[in-house]
């Protein structure tokens, strides 16, 4: 299968082997920066790579589903990342958010796909209600650091035939 | 006082200022100035250079010559391998300051290096053009 569609595609969360439930859609962008080594007597710029990061984005319907006898809902798990109480109204000190590793994942036929590993911070959650419209969490992150040395997104090498 | 020279090393920013006539200047009360002139060879030139994204090697480099021109009472010298690169002939004769001038460079404080990235530094240099009275 040369070509991928969005029904392909997977998000797992935390080491999940379950997929997350109703994703809409993931993306991720990778950035190097440059640092300038143009001297006096150059004609052209010249340039070596700075530092790299990483950042991305996914979208996820608000969805409870059964899982055994429990009720999960993964957006939900995204949201509380972030998203964390306070005891009372002014109460200023709360618990900290909570870091997430995301694999972006995509099925090109093989054992274990394609996929990122990315150890993340989530750094935005917007919903909104409205009329006619599905609820759902659009949800940005920051890679911390690079992505897990366990990803196979990035390269070219075959992956092991599908059994 | 030796000569050493500047390492090979190519600035990525360069400012120069010529110095001045050592003089004292005397204004009177009806705005007529007097000015007793004590040499004519212009002084303490200012060259600053800085080399911007380096290796730390070569930014030991800088702080190595640093050393070897203070240790003892000696001077650095700059090419178009260093601190005239992309100067004409014209300009870099001011620059190093070998044009007849008679001022040798000599560091006016030590070098500042800022770490950018791992293994990565820039650093600035001051140099003053002294006239040597030894």
């Amino acid at each position: 299968m040369p070509f991928y569609a969005g029904q392909q595609g997977k998000l797992f969360i935390d080491s999940s082997k379950t997929a997350a439930a109703k994703v809409v859609s993931w993306r991720f962008t990778s950035t190097a920066n440059v640092l300038d080594t143009t001297t006096l007597s150059d004609t052209d710029r010249t340039l070596i790579y700075g530092t790299r990061s990483m950042s991305g984005s996914c979208r996820l319907y608000y969805y409870n589903y059964a899982d055994g006898s429990a009720t999960k809902n993964d957006c939900g798990l995204l949201l509380s990342k972030i998203i964390k109480e306070g005891s009372s109204a002014g109460d200023g000190e709360n618990a900290a958010s909570d870091p997430v590793t995301l694999r972006l994942y995509v099925d090109d036929g093989s054992k274990d796909g394609r996929y990122l590993d990315l150890p993340a911070l989530i750094t935005n959650a917007s919903m909104s209600m409205s009329v006619g419209e599905v609820l759902a969490a659009d949800i940005s992150f920051e890679v911390n650091g690079a992505p897990l040395t366990s990803s196979n997104l990035n390269t070219a090498k075959t992956q092991a035939p599908v059994y | 006082m030796s000569a050493i020279p500047f390492p090979n090393l190519k600035p990525s920013s360069r400012s120069y200022n010529p110095g001045q006539y050592p003089q004292t200047e005397f204004k009177a009360q009806n705005g007529a100035r007097t000015i007793v002139r004590f040499g004519n060879r212009r002084v303490d030139s200012k060259l600053e250079l800085s080399f911007n994204n380096i290796t730390d090697a070569q930014a030991a480099l800088i702080l190595d010559n640093y050393q070897q021109v203070n240790r003892d009472w000696n001077n650095v010298t700059f090419t178009a391998a260093n601190g005239t690169a992309g100067a004409s002939s014209q300009l870099s004769a001011y620059l190093a300051e070998n044009g007849g001038s008679g001022l040798l460079w000599r560091y006016s404080g030590p070098p500042k290096v800022q770490s950018v990235y791992p293994g990565i530094s820039s650093v600035s240099c001051e140099f003053v053009g002294i006239l040597d009275g030894n």
